[in-house]
């Protein structure tokens, strides 16, 4: 076996034991590790099913992909079935939102749950090539899977004739090298067939017109780390984990102002607060929560650390990425490196999105170096609403949503910049 | 051709997946792991072995942030300048490493031995504020450490 580079050592704790039931230990869990827990099992039951039952479980499962989006997971393998022949299944391990660690440790620590619920996939909506797509800056990871493919052909699980099924599945593993938008599901297609990470105009979407033209389903890690887990209890079962509308376990990266940041495995009906002062400790040096960011996406106040962690409307949704900040906090100056990344991370391709990031980057810079005339201000607001209705993707549509969040839940924070710009305005400093 | 031992490399990947220009980024990664950094008559080389023009190459190059085409290095230092690691004051570590290696961002030692390179989330904001040297990760715990683990990149 080859020595990996360096891993840190994230803490992980779980109350369920299910995603994090290897992963919560700090080491790369080989084969031999997954199977005497039972590893596998479960695709040998999923190989004794059709595949539209396994289809038809998942959507029963209620599982929601667990990326961002919240998209039901069922109903997209549902899309793509209807599609001809052959199909893809691509693995999206692109995790690269600020805040966000949940993807990494499942993939470094237990790389089988993943590929076990690749397979079992793959099976159900007929796919015999399947690639996980890893971001460059996980080259652990990529090491980690590719050993652990070749661990899983040696057993049988991967290759010809898988089990003795007559179902043949080849995995493959990409490396992205650094653009965020290839975590986009048409960029990363893009990237995938070996071009600039350029996302397509949707529809089509990817169940329809994916890899080469062909259906193609995207799943994220921690989606896919979820089929062996339904096919193995069973759908009903499963419906029991956590609150009866949002069921299943969910990972949530916690970071920034707390005494024990982490990934906690979590049902979705715990709330904001508990995960951050029932499990992450607290805040440090017990200051007063102002805020949490859900990665770069939302914006939630103290007054909001009841909100579910789950993927209702008043859901804190997304990813579940936890970024908490405290009094000591300046929400103003925190704004500026969101816009930061998302003027860094725009593709180019559109000119709202390639432009209107950077102008809201430099004039929040502007703002809080004290430089901004009414004019700038004016014109903060109006890019900040503006590339949401016009970008082609996703990126451009939430690239000034927390921004605009914090404008309207933390106006005096914004009032301490902004007032320094009459003051300039006026002549009066 | 590339140095053998390169050109061997290019040529696996090239025959991994289904389709061989598929490989474009695995490619450019040894290339630059070769080279600490994307060398122009690489890419000739590059779109050669995967049968696609040179501009197509150059412009797969020109969008990903992790390759780099300026001055190239042995070893290169990413350091996240991303909320979480700025919450927990990243400038600490920039500035570890310009008092010890005389570095700001974008600079190369004077014996071409580190890059240090500011890049978006690296993904493990739980240990922020967080750096990469090549292929390794690493949390930034005080400056004594810090030097340490640099003093393993020869």
């Amino acid at each position: 076996m080859r020595s990996y580079p360096n891993i840190l050592n994230i803490y992980a704790e779980t109350t369920l034991n299910l995603l994090l039931k290897r992963a919560k230990k700090p080491k790369v869990h080989t084969i031999e590790d997954y199977l005497k827990d039972g590893g596998y099992q479960a695709l040998e039951k999923a190989l004794n099913m059709s595949p539209e039952e396994i289809i038809d479980w998942v959507d029963k499962s209620q599982l929601r992909g667990r990326g961002g989006a919240g998209f039901p997971t069922g109903k997209k393998w549902k899309f793509a079935v209807q599609n001809p022949a052959p199909r893809y299944l691509i693995c999206n391990a692109d995790e690269s939102e600020p805040g966000t660690f949940k993807d990494r440790i499942l993939i470094e620590r237990d790389p089988h749950l993943l590929i076990e619920g690749m397979i079992i996939s793959a099976y159900a909506i007929g796919a015999n090539q399947a690639f996980i797509y890893i971001r460059g800056e996980y080259p652990a990871g990529y090491y980690v899977l590719l050993d652990a493919i070749e661990e899983a052909k040696a057993k049988g699980f991967l290759g010809k004739n898988i089990l003795g099924s007559g179902f043949d599945l080849e995995i493959y593993v990409a490396r992205g090298a650094g653009a965020y938008i290839c975590g986009e599901e048409s960029a990363l297609i893009e990237s995938l067939e070996g071009k600039r990470g350029f996302p397509r105009i949707k529809p089509p979407y990817p169940v329809q017109y994916g890899l080469f033209g062909r259906p193609t389903v995207v799943n994220n890690v921690e989606t896919l780390c979820n089929i062996p887990l339904i096919v193995g209890m069973g759908w009903e079962e499963y419906r029991y984990i956590g609150p009866s509308d949002y069921p299943g376990p969910k990972l949530f990266p916690v970071s920034g102002k707390v005494k024990k940041p982490g990934v906690y495995e979590l049902p979705m009906n715990t709330t904001l607060r508990e995960v951050v002062y029932k499990y992450a400790g607290g805040t440090l040096g017990n200051k007063k929560v102002k805020a949490v960011f859900s990665g770069a996406l939302d914006c939630f106040s103290a007054e909001e650390l009841d909100t579910p962690m789950d993927y209702s409307p008043f859901g804190f949704g997304g990813t579940g990425t936890v970024i908490v900040l405290t009094e000591e906090d300046d929400i103003v100056k925190a704004c500026l490196d969101i816009a930061e990344f998302y003027a860094h991370e725009s593709c180019g391709q559109c000119t709202p999105c390639r432009v209107g990031t950077h102008e809201q980057a430099y004039l929040l810079k502007k703002l809080i170096e004290g430089d901004a005339t009414p004019k700038d201000w004016e014109g903060l607001q109006f890019v900040n609403k503006y590339i949401q209705p016009t970008s082609i993707c996703g990126l451009g549509a939430v690239a000034g949503r927390l921004i605009r969040q914090t404008m309207q839940k933390f106006p005096e924070e914004w009032e301490r910049y902004v007032g320094k710009i009459k003051e300039v305005a006026y002549g009066t400093s | 051709m590339l140095p053998s031992e390169l050109e061997q490399k290019l040529l696996e990947h090239a025959n991994y997946f289904p389709r061989s220009e598929q490989a474009i980024l695995l490619c450019l990664h040894e290339v630059q792991e070769y080279y600490g950094n994307i060398p122009p008559f690489a890419l000739e080389r590059v779109a050669q072995i995967l049968g696609v023009p040179l501009n197509h190459v150059e412009n797969v190059v020109s969008f990903y942030d992790m390759f780099d085409r300026g001055e190239p290095a042995r070893h290169r230092i990413r350091v996240c300048v991303s909320v979480v690691c700025n919450l927990m004051n990243k400038q600490r570590l920039l500035d570890a490493i310009k008092k010890h290696l005389g570095i700001g961002v974008g600079e190369v030692t004077k014996d071409g031995r580190f890059k240090l390179i500011a890049v978006q989330c690296l993904g493990a904001c739980s240990e922020a504020p967080v750096f990469m040297v090549d292929n390794d990760t690493y949390k930034f715990e005080s400056e004594e450490k810090l030097y340490e683990v640099l003093s393993k990149y020869t």
